[in-house]
């Protein structure tokens, strides 16, 4: 039987560091694929993903419930993304696609590559608030209740900002997707 | 009548804050180019989003624009503070003040280890931990090691120090630091903690001659 | 483009479906966070800390050491309690509103125009003018503050960014200049 969440949270807190690197790679799969989705930029992710595991070490006293540790990491993460997106979006906008699907083409086939392609570049054509609410709908599975936690935002404006995003995303990708 | 009134009254806090965004957006729109703004607009989004005070950051934006700063330096500086809140954040904890995370936020800039700052904040769980933070940042701006700046000030705080002693505690050792001690001592000295913060366990103490106070 | 994929209500599910694919994540990050983290003070050690910290501990002071503790303070910057040198009806608003009067001043002969700015009047270089003494070389104003924490320069002749010599300098030196720093505790 796999060891929860809070009992790791406790053994670390308990002063058991090393016990930390069972959640590191626990979560660093999630984490990282939201990260790349989200930023579309590998290096910025990692750095991303580093700097949410390092402050959650952090403030690991400041997990209120460490049976949710997964969700309170989820939420780091997230806001860590919002400020790197912030920034990053001035000075460059990137194609999402090349890089990451170039990095997994090897997962793919060649038609599955190019329908990857564009949905890398119909994701990153969402505004950012509306990616994040997609991303956490749709491909994290969470409930909107899980999502408005993790992100701040009320529910109502979550399923205004989902249902922009799959709108905006049949729109671009339609055209591919019947063709 | 008097319905109006009182809903006049109860409209009064939203329009107040939605006047105090607006008062925001036409302080920057001002004093820097669109797309500043708007980078400096998202970051502060980011920290509503997050619950983290906007102050500061739009204060920081303004004051890179009164320097005549460039607008990508503007946004680069506005976002490390935003970084700096929300880390301040993971170590106050969720009932931190705007003061307190800003007090925070300075501290983790300046080098404090996170789990002095968190230390800090419990030990005074019943008062503001505003000026404590204040305290060891500028002591560390001062020259003192960030290890020794971090004890002398959890020592007194623990030993319930009001701010008015902590604010004492630092002008006297700037006022050592002007006569030409250096930092790290002058902050030992007046603190009564030794200059080299402990090893985590066993402790090792400094056998030393007597206690050190005000002469 | 062909792809053989699903009618269109499908789509949405189509992509979520692509995108939940695992990507690549550098196998070393595992080793980063790890070190980062064995060079952290522990989360339940800060607690210990303290309390070590805490216990009253002998210290060595020099002779020369204990002379020079005799420094006065220097400060440009007077935290006044409301109520110091202030009519009594401003004293009582001062205290039931919670804000202090804190007098700025810079010694610095010659000038034509100062001001100070900074995080409590939004960097406006206009908006605080100091005033000259009577000597004519120290600039002073007064300014009703919240508690909290500002940073803050002046502005001599509109050109000359200045520190203030008598306060904390702000470690953020985000834009070339120096900045001070205040902290108005509560009251």
């Amino acid at each position: 039987m796999n060891v929860t969440d809070g009992e790791v949270v406790r053994r670390v807190l308990g002063g058991d560091a090393e016990a930390y690197a069972v959640l590191v790679a626990r979560y660093r799969d999630r984490l990282g694929r939201y990260a790349i989705r989200m930023l579309g930029n590998v290096q910025d992710s990692e750095e991303v993903l580093q700097d949410t595991f390092l402050r959650a070490y952090r403030s690991l006293r400041n997990c209120h419930d460490p049976e949710l540790f997964g969700r309170w990491l989820f939420k780091i993460l997230v806001n860590r993304c919002r400020t790197v997106g912030a920034t990053r979006g001035r000075r460059e906008r990137l194609f999402v696609g090349d890089e990451v699907a170039l990095q997994n083409a090897a997962n793919y086939p060649v038609d599955g590559y190019v329908w990857r392609e564009e949905i890398e570049r119909a994701l990153n054509e969402l505004p950012s608030e509306q990616r994040e609410a997609f991303l956490l709908k749709h491909v994290e599975d969470l409930r909107y209740e899980e999502i408005a936690e993790i992100t701040g935002v009320g529910i109502s404006a979550l399923k205004m900002r989902v249902n922009r995003a799959c709108a905006r995303m049949r729109g671009l990708l339609d055209g591919v997707y019947r063709e | 009548m008097i319905k109006i009134r009182v809903l006049s009254l109860a409209l009064i806090p939203t329009l107040v804050a939605v006047g105090s965004v607006l008062a925001q957006d036409s302080r920057l729109a001002a004093r820097v180019d669109a797309e500043t703004q708007r980078g400096v607009e998202a970051l502060a989004a980011s920290a509503r989003a997050q619950q983290l005070p906007t102050e500061p950051l739009f204060d920081k934006a303004l004051e890179g624009a009164s320097k005549g700063a460039p607008g990508d330096q503007i946004v680069q500086a506005v976002a490390r503070l935003l970084d700096d809140l929300a880390a301040a954040r993971e170590m106050l904890g969720e009932d931190a003040t705007d003061s307190e995370l800003l007090a925070g936020a300075g501290a983790v800039r300046a080098g404090a280890a996170p789990g002095y700052i968190t230390a800090l904040a419990e030990v005074r769980s019943s008062s503001s931990v505003m000026v404590p933070l204040a305290v060891l940042t500028d002591l560390i701006a001062l020259g003192v090691p960030p290890d020794t700046a971090a004890a002398a000030v959890a020592t007194l705080a623990q030993s319930g120090a009001t701010d008015a002693e902590l604010e004492d505690l630092l002008r006297k050792v700037g006022s050592d630091i002007q006569a030409g001690y250096p930092p790290v001592q002058a902050a030992s000295i007046r603190s009564g903690v030794p200059t080299s913060v402990p090893p985590p366990a066993p402790p090792v103490l400094i056998e030393l001659a007597s206690p050190v106070r005000d002469p | 483009m062909v792809f053989t994929v699903n009618d269109r209500s499908n789509l949405i599910d189509d992509v979520a479906h692509e995108l939940r694919r695992p990507v690549r994540i550098d196998p070393a990050l595992d080793v980063r966070v790890m070190e980062s983290v064995s060079r952290e003070l522990r989360p339940g050690l800060a607690a210990t800390l303290l309390r070590w910290l805490a216990t009253p501990k002998p210290v060595r002071l020099s002779p020369a050491v204990t002379a020079a503790v005799a420094a006065s303070i220097a400060l440009a910057i007077w935290m006044l309690p409301a109520g110091i040198s202030r009519p009594a009806g401003e004293v009582a608003s001062s205290a039931a509103s919670g804000f202090r009067l804190v007098e700025f001043s810079l010694k610095v002969p010659e000038a034509s125009v100062v001001t100070v700015v900074g995080d409590f009047n939004d960097w406006d270089s206009a908006a605080t003018p100091l005033e000259p003494s009577s000597a004519g070389d120290i600039w002073v104003v007064t300014v009703p503050l919240d508690p909290g924490r500002y940073q803050y320069t002046f502005l001599v002749d509109g050109a000359q960014w200045v520190a203030d010599p008598g306060a904390p300098r702000a470690l953020q030196s985000d834009f070339g200049w120096p900045s001070s720093v205040i902290t108005v505790p509560e009251i």
